[in-house]
């Protein structure tokens, strides 16, 4: 079996989205699809999964020649199964009753059977190996357990033999540790001969996974290789289309760019830190302490399990703290503390979930941007132009426009929108909780540059990532959360990829 | 996330080459401004179109006097449209808005028969107004309650209120001639409440797009949560939505009893639904896709000349609601298939 597309044109009114693609997966291969936002990728998978139908072109599904899929439903029937990043599960319902709202619920004289229905499920997960309860919840699963279950939905909808499996950026919503246990799953299905079209922003879980990449740029593949013969340096400059691009290490940022930076803020004058944290407790994080001076750039890595989710919400005021002490720039937080008061101590948030606490989808750049100092903008439309293209130019926004909604930017441009949002304000610290999770390696580059020139200038950044590799090339030095407590502080030569890797898991 | 790019985004690379596309460009630039006028202007079309043709079908429709009486008696159903447009823009209900109109409207009659003057009849009304709104906001911030329960609830006990006041009887003794003065006046020709109604529109259009607090309210009503974590003060937005509802609601409640010179107890409760119709309807009208004034009051006239108009044509009396729920299902319908952004309700 396998999947092969051959020479595919697609245009949307404006924009060629794809110009004479040829992609093929056969039995036990896992090619892996990089790309920008906007590069096409997105517009392909929908091509392989029948949402969409080329202008051009003919795919090869197992045997079969065919000029297009009609349909998502055509897709499944010839063998194709694809996993969307969002989970389709209904939080209030159990694991089987996810899983029989895709495949049917077993009846009798229009009564469900369930126990037929408890029998087939367990059944169904057991067939692709998945560990999960099916009397849980779904809203009380793991990230990792709600796209396994996503990923048996898809595998179940498909009747006839498994032609192609489609993972389309599935993990960018899941943390590292998940991500591998999920992409251990992926490597068994690939092993056993299922052709598998992987979609990622991640180069580094690629590693031993991915047999074939393929790479687009401005919908025409520049690239397509074997996985082994390629490294992430030449994929990120395939992806991004620059040629010289500074490398991702801790270098001294553009002076000429430094003098229209972003950041307001200014150094201050003695050498206390901005940042004091001492025996901090909440629910999973008990007794967490630590310091950031100005101009540092310091990790937290860890596991979920940590409570490294959990810290950026105490530290930020959104959650609430039950113990220790905090300070911003020598002031005391009261633990009662609202976001609104921690952002006027000078600390400020990035969350981790966009849409949900990073910025509001149905209003425009422009109105998500002047929302935490709406005040400095009241009656002063210049002002709040200038600064929205100042933004836009400083951090290469695409579309342009500040009337543009928020909602329909892609990942790597919301990310930059809200990075500016806080830099503007000028904080002493900010915090970022994941800020490249389903960011393309364009946009990655953009903001890491502008954190890196912002830090030189005064800025204390505390980064949160699931992706480790990102830790170590970025801060000086790497907190590791295990527990709710600080297990460790990695910095210089001890602060490398195995170092991080083997605190955080072992 | 939306799939296909909107035209004007971005222009095909090789969009010289091709003289066809050159060719079509004045039609495209047509077809996209009368498309952005169906998109954002529908309603008002129709309000023209309606307009013209009662104007031909019947010569008692464009006179000064008939206009006089529609807009007259939209007044106080403009005044309860925009208080229920600032809890929505909050991502709130407020569904007391009707009963509490009655209340205070009673409240006021009750004080007038009582011997109070019109000071104190105006001041207990906005004061209940403005509690009213406190309560509302209170129950549905601190006590977590969904606004659609809280302010339902609230209602019904305002119904009991307004017929406990009443005691069984239409109050109409001893209204202030100021209020009875204030229904019955005109200025240029048209009733002094419509006026005044027109003000406060004005107000809530000014606070809602040119004011921080109206930029706040449209940012919790987009996501609370991220607004919450911008540093906005979520909790007290939406009480003061609630409480600008309530003094707006009072605003129509001295309207309306001015405008009869008589409270009945059974007065209120049926203008919640006409309310909630202009509001989602102006959603699909001037800023689409968001609640917002001038759709609201554009609404307004829209199905008060429908009314008007099928009424000087002889229609039955029953025509009305089935015009007003058509014409609102009709506008958001075709708002819709214009554009996909456009959200209600």
């Amino acid at each position: 079996m396998g999947v092969a597309a051959t020479s595919i044109s697609k245009s949307f009114p404006g924009t060629r989205a794809l110009y004479r693609v040829d992609l093929s997966v056969g039995a036990g291969e896992v090619r892996a699809l990089l790309g920008a936002n906007g590069s096409g990728k997105s517009t392909l998978v929908r091509i392989l999964s029948g949402v969409y139908q080329p202008d051009e072109g003919s795919l090869l599904i197992g045997e079969r020649r065919i000029s297009a899929l009609a349909s998502p439903n055509e897709a499944n029937a010839l063998g194709i199964a694809v996993v969307h990043q969002e989970s389709p599960l209904v939080d209030t319902l159990t694991v089987a009753e996810n899983i029989a709202l895709f495949r049917g619920y077993p009846t009798s004289r229009g009564r469900i059977q369930w126990r037929t229905l408890r029998r087939d499920t367990r059944e169904l997960l057991e067939r692709f190996g998945i560990d999960v309860d099916i009397g849980t919840l779904g809203g009380l699963l793991s990230p990792a357990e709600r796209a396994l279950v996503a990923l048996a939905i898809a595998l179940d909808r498909v009747t006839a033999g498994l032609a192609l499996l489609i993972l389309d950026e599935v993990t960018a919503s899941l943390p590292e540790d998940q991500a591998r246990t999920y992409l251990e799953q992926v490597r068994m299905l690939a092993a056993a001969g299922t052709p598998v079209l992987i979609v990622t922003h991640r180069l580094s879980e690629l590693h031993g996974l991915a047999t074939h990449v393929t790479v687009l740029r401005d919908g025409i593949v520049v690239h397509q290789a074997e996985a082994a013969a390629v490294d992430d340096e030449s994929l990120v400059r395939q992806i991004a289309g620059v040629e010289h691009n500074e490398p991702e290490t801790k270098g001294p940022p553009d002076t000429a760019q430094a003098a229209v930076r972003l950041w307001v803020g200014g150094r201050r004058g003695d050498d206390r830190p901005v940042l004091e944290v001492e025996h901090l407790a909440g629910k999973l994080i008990h007794d967490t302490s630590f310091t950031l001076r100005g101009g540092e750039i310091v990790g937290v890595g860890g596991l979920a399990a940590g409570g490294i989710g959990e810290l950026p919400l105490l530290l930020s005021g959104a959650a609430a703290r039950r113990g220790g002490a905090l300070r911003v720039n020598g002031r005391e937080i009261s633990p009662h503390a609202s976001p609104r008061e921690l952002i006027g101590a000078g600390l400020a948030l990035l969350p981790a979930d966009r849409l949900r606490g990073g910025g509001i989808a149905s209003l425009s750049m422009s109105d998500n941007v002047v929302l935490p100092d709406a005040r400095r903008y009241w009656h002063k439309p210049r002002l709040e132009r200038a600064t929205l293209q100042h933004l836009i130019e400083r951090l290469d926004v695409r579309p342009p426009s500040p009337d543009a909604l928020f909602g329909s930017l892609s990942g790597g441009n919301q990310q930059k929108v809200l990075l500016g949002k806080w830099l503007m304000l000028g904080p002493s610290v900010l915090i970022l909780d994941d800020p490249t999770s389903g960011v393309d390696p364009a946009a990655r580059r953009t903001i890491f540059s502008i954190l890196r020139e912002a830090a030189s200038a005064g800025l204390a950044v505390l980064l949160f990532s699931t992706e480790l590799e990102q830790l170590v090339a970025l801060c000086s030095r790497v907190l590791v959360l295990r527990d709710g407590a600080i297990a460790t502080e990695l910095a210089g030569g001890g602060l490398t990829r195995e170092s991080v890797t083997k605190w955080c898991y072992a | 996330m939306s799939p296909s790019p909107r035209p004007s985004d971005a222009h095909p690379p090789d969009a010289n080459k091709d003289r066809d596309i050159r060719t079509a460009r004045p039609v495209r630039a047509l077809q996209r401004v009368l498309s952005t006028a169906l998109n954002s202007y529908a309603t008002v079309l129709l309000l023209g179109v309606l307009v013209v043709v009662f104007s031909l079908a019947t010569p008692r429709f464009l006179t000064a006097e008939n206009w006089q009486n529609l807009l007259i008696t939209q007044a106080v159903v403009a005044c309860l449209a925009l208080a229920a447009i600032l809890p929505l823009v909050a991502g709130e209900f407020d569904l007391s808005i009707g009963y509490l109109v009655g209340a205070l409207a009673m409240l006021g009659a009750f004080i007038a028969q009582a011997g109070g003057g019109a000071v104190e009849v105006i001041a207990a009304m906005i004061g209940g107004g403005v509690l009213i709104g406190l309560v509302n906001g209170i129950l549905t911030v601190y006590f977590k309650i969904s606004s659609f329960i809280a302010t339902l609830g609230v209602g019904i006990i305002l119904s009991g209120a307004a017929l406990g006041l009443s005691g069984g009887q239409v109050l109409f003794s001893n209204i202030p001639a100021a209020l009875t003065n204030l229904g019955s006046g005109h200025f240029l020709g048209i009733g002094t409440t419509v006026w005044l109604a027109l003000v406060f529109a004005g107000i809530l259009l000014y606070v809602l797009e040119h004011t921080p607090f109206g930029r706040r309210l449209y940012a919790v009503g987009g996501s609370e949560r991220v607004a919450f974590l911008a540093g906005v003060r979520t909790g007290w937005v939406k009480i003061a939505a609630f409480v600008g509802a309530g003094l707006l609601v009072a605003v129509g409640a001295v309207f309306a009893l001015g405008q009869s010179g008589a409270a009945n107890p059974g007065f209120g409760a049926d203008l919640l639904l006409p309310a909630y119709a202009a509001a989602f309807l102006g959603v699909t009208t001037y800023r689409p896709g968001y609640y917002n004034v001038p759709g609201a009051i554009v609404a307004i006239v829209l199905l008060a000349v429908g009314f008007n108009g099928l009424n000087l044509l002889g229609a039955p009396f029953w025509v009305q609601p089935i015009f007003n729920g058509a014409v609102l299902l009709l506008a958001v319908v075709t708002a819709r298939a214009e554009s996909r952004h456009v959200k209600v309700g």
